[in-house]
């Protein structure tokens, strides 16, 4: 309990002194950026899952590769995925069974909870998306600093991503048989914030919606139900950065 | 909590190597964000902040709030809200499955926690600001930024649509028909949570944008719960969730 003590101590104490500052100043714009991307290539690895769907939840992973153009836009490809790509299980009638190939897909209480008031949602509503590939455009208009209690510096990109790609869906009827529901070209909007920890080492929060249109046949099998489904998704992943430069040192008090 | 000698040891050992390794790395290579341009400390803030509610199953929410805060230094202050929804009811999904459902039999089964819709609340809450900093736009301009936390309690009125069926030939609502009728919660204890960014563009005027969870303990309402001997009625405790994205402007002086 005395190191404890004595640990705090010293760390305030030197802390304190440590961070000792100057006057205020006027800000113009932000200067001294201390990490560039530019011309760099990213491979990012992410973990994530589906947050807003009432009936759908998914988990997935994913993995982009960006190659930023300058320090404002980048080309960014990627492949999201919820079940094992390629394999669908043993074939039963019209689907497959398999719930541990389709590994990050699942759905709500909110099913069960509308089934077991002999309700259910159309089947449009419960495809799910089992792998993505796609292509976007990455722009980073916004990098900023942020301190943490006036302790450490923070450097971060905010971006946006938009683009769009092939998705592969499936539905799984109240007998847990999988029906394929076919491949879809699928939207995709990001909101993303990067932290650099190192030049060559950054975390990525991402919040990413996807859109298609679901074109699924209906509960009583007498024709087919089209809806525009949306998914949004929230993703943490690290990011490991290659080439480029180091970013020019213009000194700065901000 | 016994944390022994040797995780004790391990701290100190920490705190001396990290703690001022870390601030003398900051001071030689590069400054701290130290010309503040925005304090919040002793000030006053007013806020307008239209809102509407994500992650609900079947209801929605459309309002607007207001509130009133006061900073007791740059990482804590206090405020009041108060909001109210013109908007507030059930999504459309819910009546879509109620419409295309082959039959309303168990309709009376579903969860009441999900139908829950708030019409106003009004809360005191303690915000926490532990995040400053700068963003850079396309390097034309800067705009300083507070990260905060919210948390707090209050109170909140609810409604909910209490499903019903008719039975066949029913003269009054038709064959088979599901019917809505809209029942007033008394005024609820609510606590609230939530975090958000607050963009300063100059001394005086901003923007906020928030999360904001706000929850209560429904307790003990009759449910009927479909169970393997059939349907059987019992209490339900559980929380109602509202979240909220906020985007507002405020003015602080």
């Amino acid at each position: 309990m005395k190191n404890i003590i004595f640990g705090l101590v010293a760390t305030l104490l030197m802390m304190g002194s440590a961070y000792a500052q100057s006057p205020n100043e006027r800000v113009h714009v932000l200067q001294k950026r201390n990490y560039s991307v530019k011309n760099k290539t990213e491979v990012s690895f992410f973990g994530g899952l589906s947050v807003d769907d009432t009936f759908t939840q998914h988990y997935a992973g994913t993995i982009t590769v960006d190659y930023h153009l300058d320090e404002a836009f980048a080309i960014e490809a990627m492949w999201m995925t919820s079940k094992i790509p390629f394999v669908n299980g043993d074939k039963q009638g019209d689907g497959y069974t398999g719930d541990g190939i389709r590994w990050g897909m699942g759905y709500t209480d909110a099913l069960e909870n509308l089934r077991s008031a002999q309700l259910s949602p159309s089947n449009a509503d419960l495809a799910m998306i089992g792998n993505f590939v796609g292509l976007n455009v990455q722009f980073s208009p916004i990098y900023g600093k942020f301190s943490f209690f006036n302790m450490g510096l923070i450097h971060t990109d905010f971006y946006v991503t938009a683009g769009g790609g092939l998705a592969s869906t499936e539905y799984q009827r109240p007998d847990d048989v999988w029906v394929d529901t076919g491949v879809y070209f699928m939207g995709d909007f990001c909101l993303g914030l990067r932290i650099f920890l190192e030049r060559w080492f950054a975390l990525r929060l991402d919040v990413r919606d996807f859109v298609f249109a679901a074109r699924v046949e209906n509960a009583t099998q007498t024709g087919f139900d089209t809806k525009i489904r949306s998914t949004l998704y929230v993703m943490f992943g690290v990011s490991l950065l290659f080439g480029g430069e180091d970013p020019v040192q213009i000194w700065s008090p901000y | 909590m016994r944390i022994g000698r040797f995780g004790s040891a391990l701290f100190a050992v920490f705190c001396l190597l990290y703690g001022p390794a870390n601030a003398g790395a900051a001071e030689a290579d590069e400054p701290i964000l130290m010309n503040k341009l925005h304090d919040l400390s002793g000030r006053f803030e007013i806020s307008l902040t239209p809102s509407m509610s994500i992650l609900d199953k079947y209801t929605r929410h459309v309002g607007t709030s207001l509130g009133l805060g006061y900073s007791i230094n740059d990482y804590l202050g206090v405020e009041l809200d108060v909001a109210y929804n013109f908007i507030s009811g059930d999504r459309k999904l819910l009546d879509e499955i109620l419409r295309t459902a082959t039959t309303l039999d168990g309709v009376e089964r579903l969860a009441l926690t999900d139908l829950k819709h708030m019409t106003w609340s009004a809360s005191l809450g303690v915000v926490f600001s532990p995040f400053y900093g700068k963003l850079n736009f396309s390097s034309e301009f800067a705009v300083t930024i507070h990260f905060y936390m919210v948390a707090g309690a209050g109170v909140a009125e609810y409604r909910y649509s209490e499903l019903r069926h008719s039975p066949p030939f029913d003269p009054l609502f038709g064959d088979n028909q599901f019917h809505k009728q809209e029942v007033t919660y008394p005024v609820k204890p609510t606590g609230h949570i939530g975090g958000g960014l607050r963009f300063h563009f100059n001394e005086n005027w901003g923007m906020k944008v928030e999360i904001r969870d706000i929850l209560f303990y429904d307790q003990g309402y009759k449910g009927q719960i479909n169970e393997g001997l059939g349907v059987q009625e019992r209490n339900i405790d559980d929380f109602v969730h509202t979240v909220f994205l906020r985007l507002g402007a405020f003015y602080a002086f």
